[in-house]
């Protein structure tokens, strides 16, 4: 180790010890030298005084001038989030409120539908009601179409006109199927009107609107004889107010929906769906024309 | 570097650069100057430039422009210097002033090695890569400064 540093080589050894770029082994050599040689010593105090020290006093100052700043507000599609967030809230209660006002349509639907499985056809329903009558026993009216056989049912139109009629009172329809007492084709005739007076005209004379009205058809005398005679209880006037009365249970039955109009106008559904139904299958052999007025419109075999 | 670490070296370093600077240059104003245009340069450098390595960076290019603005007001700065009769009148034994006078009297390159060893602690290899000298150089030139300024020291103390 003391070899290391001799008095030859002290000098770089020393500036080496200022500079701090000795190790400890090379350290340890020279302060023993310089501890074995007084000028070694002086030289290392010498060199140690010249080495300079940082003037902490010495500032810059302020240094704002150098600092940077974050660049003022980097725009982004979604700066005004709040404003996007609250439309979007918007719209999804919107879209809530649409989606439960559509589920409660069902409701409504289903109590309309079955109503509406009646026939299509205002005549079918019309001739729905009248099979339904026909189907009573417990009305005051005795519907012969359907009690009698195919020819007697041939002869009941005039019953069914007084079902129609009827059936206009309560609610105004434009059309009224009549099954006339033809044997070959009953023809269904439709009318127009809707007031009670109408009705009046329709049921007071029974056969004699089947001939005048509107039109098409009218049976022959045999026929309304025999009608007569199977139906004690045949006048259509008189029934008017039993068939309304009859009537009446019928609309009990109507399914109730939300709403007195809805109530009704179900009922009025049901009633029809019932008539056609029975009528359907009463006429099964019988070709019904539907007329309006006195345009034939098509006719419905059996 | 990122924007928040570029102004955390301003912080740090910025004293330290206009002291080296200063030293450097002989001069507070250019000093300054040398320092905001390092800072400037580093920013416009950032993205290349890690962290850890700012320091030296911001070292580089102050000794570079220091060199520079000395050389260039070499003549002029040191006769400021040497018509600053403050030096001259004052006690000779105030080692402090003695040693400013002696490090002025060095070139300003070696003068450079002798602050980055002295004020900033760096070690040869590193001043190398600074001032673009090899390690033997760094060594060698600061030996002979060392030398210089004891000469300067003990013939100060001699006169006295």
């Amino acid at each position: 180790m003391e070899d290391m540093v001799t008095m030859k080589n002290y000098e770089e050894f020393i500036l080496l010890y200022i500079d701090n770029e000795l190790n400890a082994e090379e350290e340890q050599s020279l302060l023993a030298l310089a501890a074995q040689h007084p000028e070694v010593s002086a030289e290392l105090e010498l060199y140690q005084s010249v080495k300079l020290q940082p003037d902490t006093t010495a500032t810059y100052g302020d240094v704002s001038g150098l600092l940077k700043e974050e660049p003022a507000s980097k725009t982004i599609a979604f700066g005004n989030w709040k404003t996007y967030a609250a439309a979007a809230c918007v719209l999804l209660a919107v879209c809530i409120f649409f989606f439960n006002s559509n589920t409660s349509e069902p409701e409504i639907l289903t109590a309309q539908n079955t109503v509406d499985n009646r026939p299509a056809t205002p005549e079918q329903a019309t001739i729905a009601e009248e099979a339904d009558k026909h189907t009573q026993p417990s009305k005051a009216e005795p519907l012969p179409l359907a009690q009698e056989d195919t020819k007697q049912s041939q002869l009941r139109p005039k019953q069914p006109v007084a079902h129609i009629a009827m059936e206009t009172k309560k609610q105004p329809v434009k059309e009224q199927v009549v099954i006339t007492p033809d044997p070959v084709e009953p023809v269904i005739v439709k009318k127009e009107n809707t007031a009670e007076k109408t009705i009046a005209k329709t049921i007071a004379p029974k056969k004699e609107s089947i001939t005048n009205k509107d039109k098409p058809i009218v049976a022959t005398k045999k026929e309304l004889q025999s009608i007569a005679a199977e139906e004690p209880t045949k006048p259509v006037i008189e029934d008017e107010p039993v068939l309304a009365s009859t009537e009446e249970p019928k609309e009990k039955k109507l399914i109730s929906v939300s709403g007195p109009l809805n109530s009704s106008i179900a009922n009025i559904f049901k009633k029809k769906i019932e008539t056609a139904k029975n009528a359907t299958a009463q006429l099964k052999e019988t070709d019904v024309v539907v007329q309006i007025g006195k345009k034939e419109l098509f006719t419905v075999r059996f | 570097m990122e924007l928040k670490e570029y102004n955390a070296c301003v912080h740090e370093w910025a004293d330290a650069l206009f002291r080296f600077a200063r030293k450097c240059t002989g001069h507070e104003e250019d000093a300054r100057d040398v320092v905001q245009n390092s800072f400037v340069v580093l920013w416009e450098k950032r993205k290349d430039i890690p962290k850890e390595k700012g320091k030296a960076f911001l070292f580089q290019v102050a000794y570079r422009q220091s060199i520079n603005l000395y050389r260039k007001n070499s003549r002029m700065t040191y006769k400021e210097e040497m018509d600053d009769d403050r030096v001259t009148r004052s006690s000779p034994t105030d080692l402090k002033q003695i040693l400013e006078k002696a490090l002025s009297q060095l070139d300003e390159q070696a003068r450079a090695l002798v602050l980055l060893k002295d004020y900033e602690g760096y070690r040869y290899d590193e001043i190398a890569k600074i001032t673009g000298l090899s390690d033997a150089q760094v060594k060698v030139y600061l030996h002979r400064a060392r030398k210089s300024l004891k000469q300067y020291l003990v013939s100060v103390e001699n006169l006295i």
